[in-house]
């Protein structure tokens, strides 16, 4: 949507809307796809992540876009932003953090309500399966432009039996800039 | 009057697009080849970013000249004037740089940049499926929007336009 006229108060930005149950059943699709291409449950769930990965650092882009955030100070409050702004914008639903760790790297994502899994039941055999895996990548991926690595895991899943979904994100490593170019002349 | 030339760089430094419309003076003239102009532009921005952190009179825990920046920390580079043009900068959390050479007159464009970034770059760019981030990129609906955009906000004369497309 572009703007017409100087600098001045700007129109609210509109984000695209799909249908929920379209986006759930094309997931769902995407999943049953991998594992009858890949056979190994372990390779699905790097795949996931990995296309996870890829859209999270494009997801980044658009999202600083549309939510025209100030910068996060700390690791405790991107966690917030992910959890309070991201999630809501891209997926309609909110999370909250739990579960801090002593030093402040490691906090939990908690969701009540996932919308990737929807109408999904998981048999006996795919237990191993980590369904929502591309969120893990997403996040990942994200997190990686601002320039702090993280690591996301999976520890519980409505579709095993837990009564949440729970996404451990921990804090590797926050990077300063770099200058790209090495010093010659 | 009106634009000059315009960079995107990301990250790593790479320019990812680069466009101009009214440059009299060759490249040639300047860094030698395009690669190095880009390179010499990126260089400044790194450097006049950091100068203006360690410099700021109002931050209480400004950075040592030369130390290691994280992203956002500091006071923000918005651009520099010379006698002839104007040189403004945006640098969004995620990298990617705005650098675009106007007119000497041109009001602080930080609100225009802002706004070339979240209407046109994500738009056109990032939700592009053939985009790779981290390589430069060529698209007809970017160039096309970004023209629209700058002459909606008097930054581009229609004989600049015609002028570049020549």
């Amino acid at each position: 949507m572009l703007r017409g006229g100087p600098a001045g108060a700007r129109n609210a930005p509109s984000l695209e809307q799909i249908n929920a149950e379209v986006f759930t059943l094309t997931y769902g699709s995407i999943v049953r796809q991998l594992i009858s291409d890949f056979e190994d449950i372990e390779e699905v769930n790097k795949q996931l992540e990995q296309m996870g990965y890829n859209m999270g650092i494009r997801l980044v882009d658009e999202f600083l876009a549309k939510a025209k955030i100030t910068r996060c100070s700390s690791f405790r409050d991107t966690a917030d932003v992910v959890a309070k702004q991201a999630l809501p914008m891209f997926l309609n639903v909110s999370a909250n953090v739990a579960n801090w760790s002593p030093d402040q790297t490691e906090c939990s994502l908690v969701l009540t309500d996932n919308p990737l899994a929807d109408f999904v039941e998981l048999p006996e055999e795919y237990r191993e399966l980590k369904y929502c895996n591309v969120l893990a990548g997403v996040v990942r991926g994200a997190l990686e432009m601002v320039n702090m690595e993280v690591e996301c895991r999976w520890v519980s899943d409505m579709l095993k039996g837990d009564d949440c979904y729970e996404l451990r994100i921990k804090l590797k490593e926050h990077r300063d800039e770099k200058f790209p170019f090495k010093d010659d002349d | 009057m009106g634009c000059f030339n315009i960079y995107i760089f990301n990250r790593q430094g790479t320019c990812i697009y680069y466009h101009e419309w009214f440059r009299p003076k060759s490249v040639k003239q300047g860094a030698g080849t395009l690669q190095d102009d880009q390179k010499q532009m990126f260089g400044l921005f790194w450097t006049l970013s950091n100068f203006c952190a360690t410099m700021d009179p109002k931050d209480q825990d400004k950075p040592q000249l030369g130390t290691p920046r994280k992203i956002g920390q500091g006071c923000k580079f918005r651009s520099f004037t010379t006698n002839s043009y104007k040189c403004n900068f945006l640098e969004v959390p995620s990298g990617i740089k705005l650098v675009l050479n106007t007119h000497r007159e041109a009001p602080d464009l930080t609100d225009v940049l802002q706004a070339l970034y979240d209407d046109i770059f994500v738009e056109y760019v990032v939700k592009n499926p053939m985009y790779v981030p981290g390589q430069p990129f060529q698209s007809e609906q970017f160039v096309n929007a970004l023209n629209a955009f700058l002459r909606q906000n008097g930054l581009l004369q229609q004989q600049q336009i015609m002028q570049a497309a020549v």
